[in-house]
């Protein structure tokens, strides 16, 4: 998955504006970062790169870049 | 640790305030079957109800602290409907604690044997999870929402490992039960 189109689903799991999250985004300030939106990014890494995060794998994530980290390369 | 729900027909006034606020906010409302604003008066009056009706809404505490609201509606012999939303808190994994919650209440304390949980298309968030859980027997699509059915045999097959995933958060503290008043 290219890194506009795992931008374009995070947006949508936050309910953000198309466009408004970048690499360098802050997920912490997002209120809509949330358990729900974690579990949905979890079940995303899942379906897509067969990657089953846990958990307490993501809880502590608060940017971009570390989701993209998570994902071993298949966010490019 | 215990996640303790509350019966709305037990609900204390301050309480009451906090779920009609949080029941109308516009987060929540988006995604909510009636979109419109609730009256204080049709709340109050929904909430008199519900002695009268086969649903049953709790208040979710974790830490004392009010989480969300968890819903079981059209409750059957064998099914029933569930619904939830949050009430903004500064607890972290709620969503987790009241989705433990809602199945251990449909499936250990009613027994039911399916549950069933409309999302709409659009959000996404939830869609997007419910399409990924381990506990989903089938999926209807209907015309602006999808139901999801979740099956108390997929419940206690998945259950031990859906506890573990949580005490695993916790690095293995003793996690909690739930107490319903």
């Amino acid at each position: 998955m290219n890194i506009k189109d795992f931008l374009a689903e995070l947006e949508e799991i936050l309910e953000v504006d198309e466009g408004e999250l970048d690499i360098n985004s802050d997920l912490g300030q997002y209120e809509e970062w949330d358990s729900l939106s974690m579990m949905s990014v979890m079940a995303l890494f899942n379906k897509q790169f067969s990657i089953p995060l846990k958990i307490r794998d993501i809880k502590n994530v608060t940017s971009v870049k570390e989701l993209v980290a998570l994902s071993n390369g298949n966010i490019i | 640790m215990s996640i303790i729900l509350k019966n709305f027909i037990k609900l204390a006034a301050n309480e009451i305030d906090l779920v009609y606020n949080s029941r109308n906010n516009e987060k929540v409302r988006r995604y909510c079957k009636n979109k419109e604003k609730i009256s204080y008066k049709n709340h109050i009056d929904f909430i008199k109800n519900l002695e009268n009706i086969n649903s049953q809404y709790f208040l979710v505490y974790v830490y004392d602290l009010p989480i969300g609201v968890i819903s079981f509606a059209d409750i059957t012999e064998s099914s029933l409907f569930v619904g939830s939303y949050k009430i903004k808190n500064s607890i972290k994994l709620s969503a987790i604690y009241m989705e433990y919650a809602q199945f251990y209440y449909a499936f250990e304390v009613l027994k039911k044997r399916s549950v069933y949980a409309e999302v709409f298309y659009d959000n996404k968030k939830v869609l997007n999870y419910q399409l990924d859980h381990c506990m989903v027997s089938n999926m209807e699509n209907r015309l602006d929402i999808c139901v999801f059915t979740y099956s108390s045999d997929l419940y206690f097959r998945h259950k031990n490992y859906f506890i573990n995933s949580i005490e695993d958060i916790f690095e293995n503290q003793a996690v909690f039960d739930v107490v319903i008043i």
